[in-house]
Formats: C-alpha cells, sequence, structure tokens
C-alpha cells in the first residue's frame, strides 16, 4: 500500500528546506519493518500449510476408517465363523450317534449269537438221539436175522449221518463261538473308541468356543479403540483448527506492518519541506483514512489498544 | 464420505495465505470446492465461465482491492447474480456502505469463527 502524502499537497504550502540528518534512517526502518513483516508471514504460512496438511491427512484418515467399516466386516465375519463351526461340531456329533447306534447293532448281533449256540447245542443232541436210535436199529435187524441184513444196512448209515451230523453241530458251536469271540472284541474296540471320541467332540466344542470368545473379545478391543481414534482425531482436528483460527493475526498484524512501512517511506521527501500545520493535519487525515483495522483507528485516536475478539457477527445486505 | 452431487464452488480471494488456509479447511470440510485468488485481478483469471456458487473477498489486497473486484464481478453477465460476502479487517460503516453499494451480500469481520462463515456461505450460496 503505498498512501502518496506528498500529491495531497500543493506546492504552496511547503517551502524547500535543508534535509533532515534523521530522514535517512526513516526508509531504512521502513525495510527492517518489510522484512519482519515478511518473515512473519513466511512463517504463518508455512505453519498454516502445515497445519492444513494435518488437518487433511487426520480427515482422509477418518474417512477411510468409516467408510470401509471394518468393524461390521469383522462381526459379521466372527458370526459367519460361528455358524459354520457350530455345524461342524454338529456334523460330529452326528458321527458319533451312528458311531452308538452301530455298537447298538453289535451288542444285538452278539445276542442273536447265544440262540446259534442253543441251535448248535440242539443239533449235537439231535444227533446224540439218532445215533442211540440207530443202535436200537441195528439190534433189532440183528434180532431179525438174514430178513433184517437190509436194514442193518440202513442202521448203520443212519448211524454214520447221526455221527456227521454230531460233528457238523460241533462245528458250528465252534465257528459261534469265534464269532462271538470276534464281535465281543468289536463292541469292546468300539465303545473305547466312542469314549474317546465323545471326549474328542467335547474338546473341540469347548476349544472352539473358547477361540470364538477370544476373537469376539479381540474385536470388540478393536472397535473400541477405533472409536477411541476415532474420536481423539476429531477432537485433534478441532484443535488445529482453533489455532489456525489465532494464526490470523497474521493478516491483521501484515496490515498495520504494512501501513507503517508505507507511511514511513512518505515521510523523507515531505521532511525536507517546511510544512504548514495545515498540511501536517491534512498528512494524518490522510494517514487515519488509510488504516485497515480498528486497532489503527484506535491507536490513532490514543485509546486503549485492545487485541479484537473473533467476529461472530455477520451483516447481511 | 460418498458424494451424491457435485460439490457446490466457492471462490477465496485474499492475499493472505493463512485466511485462505482458515477459510479452506472449513469449506472443503463442509464439502465445498474451493478456488482460491491471491487478489482482485488474480481471482478475475479464475472466472473463466465455469459455475461460480459463491464468492468470498477480501478488501484491502494488492493489484486490485476488493471493491475493484466486486465491481468488475458484479459487471460480468456471467457472474452478476454470483453472490458476494466480504471478509475484512475493515469494521467502519463507510467501507460497508461501499460494499453493500458494489453488490456485495455479507460483510464479515475478521479474524472471523470459521463456523460463523459458513453459516452465512450456507445461506447465501445459489442451488
Amino acid at each position: 500500500m503505498i498512501l502518496r502524502f506528498s500529491k495531497t499537497h500543493d506546492a504552496s504550502e511547503t517551502v524547500a528546506t535543508t534535509p533532515s540528518p534523521y530522514a535517512p534512517a526513516l526508509p531504512i526502518l521502513a525495510k527492517q519493518v518489510d522484512t519482519a513483516r515478511a518473515q512473519m508471514e513466511e512463517a504463518i504460512v508455512a505453519l498454516s500449510e502445515r497445519f492444513a496438511q494435518i488437518v487433511q491427512r487426520i480427515d482422509s484418515t477418518l474417512t477411510a476408517s468409516q467408510s470401509s467399516k471394518q468393524d461390521g466386516d469383522l462381526a459379521a465375519i466372527l458370526s459367519t465363523g460361528k455358524a459354520d463351526l457350530v455345524a461342524v461340531i454338529g456334523a460330529l456329533k452326528e458321527i458319533h450317534e451312528a458311531r452308538n447306534t452301530l455298537a447298538d447293532e453289535i451288542r444285538g448281533l452278539a445276542e442273536h449269537t447265544e440262540d446259534l449256540k442253543r441251535m448248535a447245542a440242539d443239533v449235537e443232541m439231535i444227533a446224540f438221539q439218532t445215533n442211540m436210535l440207530s443202535l436200537n436199529a441195528a439190534i433189532e435187524a440183528a434180532h431179525a436175522g438174514d430178513a433184517g441184513k437190509g436194514f442193518a444196512v440202513v442202521a448203520h448209515e443212519v448211524r454214520s449221518l447221526s455221527r456227521a451230523s454230531r460233528e457238523t453241530g460241533k462245528r458250528i458251536a465252534e465257528t459261534v463261538n469265534s464269532i462271538t469271540h470276534t464281535l465281543t472284541s468289536i463292541a469292546r474296540t468300539n465303545e473305547s473308541v466312542a469314549v474317546r471320541e465323545t471326549q474328542a467332540v467335547r474338546d473341540s466344542e469347548s476349544r472352539i468356543h473358547e477361540v470364538l470368545d477370544r476373537f469376539t473379545n479381540i474385536s470388540g478391543q478393536l472397535a473400541n479403540s477405533a472409536e477411541e481414534l476415532r474420536a481423539d482425531s476429531a477432537l485433534i482436528q478441532g484443535e488445529i483448527g482453533q489455532s489456525l483460527v489465532h494464526l490470523q493475526f497474521q493478516d491483521r498484524v501484515g496490515q498495520i506492518l504494512g501501513h507503517v512501512s508505507s507511511t514511513l517511506q512518505e515521510l523523507p521527501p515531505l521532511m525536507e519541506r517546511t510544512a504548514t500545520e495545515a498540511c501536517a493535519a491534512q498528512f494524518l487525515e490522510t494517514m487515519a483514512r488509510t488504516y485497515t483495522t480498528s486497532e489503527q483507528h484506535r491507536n490513532h485516536q490514543a485509546a486503549a489498544d485492545v487485541s479484537p475478539a473473533p467476529s461472530q457477527a455477520v451483516t447481511f445486505f | 464420505m460418498e458424494i451424491w452431487f457435485v460439490a457446490k464452488k466457492i471462490l477465496i480471494v485474499d492475499d493472505s495465505a493463512s485466511v485462505r488456509q482458515v477459510a479452506g479447511i472449513a469449506l472443503r470440510g463442509a464439502g465445498y470446492e474451493v478456488v482460491e485468488g491471491v487478489n482482485g485481478q488474480d481471482a478475475l483469471a479464475k472466472l473463466d465461465g465455469s459455475k461460480i456458487h459463491l464468492i468470498i473477498s477480501d478488501v484491502n489486497m494488492p493489484v486490485m482491492d476488493g471493491i475493484s473486484f466486486l465491481k468488475a464481478v458484479k459487471a460480468n453477465p456471467a457472474y452478476k447474480f454470483t453472490p458476494v460476502i466480504m471478509l475484512t479487517t475493515e469494521s467502519g460503516e463507510d467501507k460497508k456502505a461501499q460494499g453493500r453499494a458494489a453488490g456485495a451480500r455479507a460483510w464479515i469481520v475478521k479474524p472471523f469463527i470459521p463456523q460463523t462463515m459458513l453459516e452465512a456461505v450456507s445461506k447465501l450460496v445459489l442451488a
């Protein structure tokens, strides 16, 4: 801002005089003020840019964390995982039930072998009685003499058959014994496997529940810490926003210093002339007219300097 | 944030970078697109015929001041009806009267609270 005070004066009002020996100090002072102003502006701009970047970064982080809906995804994955694992436990239990049914059937089969044993004994008994019968028939055939010879042959064959039947009965009993032994062994093995299986299913179930509980806890903690992070970020963003409001002082101070610098630069040519009172008054009036802040006006009127509070009111036209 | 509409565009004219930053952060945070100009002349060059929904301008700026810029905006048929808010350290009634006469719709004195500015913007921004 250049004030051009010299243009506002009529040449007839001023008289050329010898330059003031202090006059050269004024442009130097003006330069010092300009340097201070430039340095302050540079620093504040750099600072506000940094702040703006921080705010932007926090903002994009917040936006990303909100839009990704990670918490919701995690909860959904956990819920699906829970359902899948419960289904696995269900399948294991079904297999276990099937094994129990099999064990019952094997036990039922073992019971049938008792009947088979009895039937084998019956066969032996029948064979014994048939043998007795064939002996009697042979005796009766001998009593009949030559007429009984053919009958004696039949009795002999019946006796052979009864012996064979007895052998068959014995083999049946032996086989049934062997089957019973095998079935008992299968049943015993099955029972011990079933016990181990029951324990394994129970262990798996409790471990799965433990893992799920742990995941639920961790996901809860994650959600909480994400929420805390979001709250903290919003707080920091607000604080930085407030700091940026305070940095606006640079604009006001810059304008005041700019005005001081322009005025200082205008003074040396004026000091080379002898000014009239009217001319000096006009200088002050022009200076006051070019103020841009309320502080400058108050200082001009020697009023107490008070920093302006942030403006809350808007004047609508 | 998902954007379902085209963001409204706001031109900020101020020679102070810190003021442009504060206003820019507040406006971008509220979902506006922001274009910046460092003085009246620079800002006029940004008025290329594309839609600007609102202009926020400083008054005291080098090269071209805010009142001259405001007059130039109002003389441009494409931006004649674009609302302009003056954002300045000036609080004198005579300056405000100049702004009003040149066609400004509102006057906010610096330092300003971003929320105050946003309220004025949302009230004046054209649909």
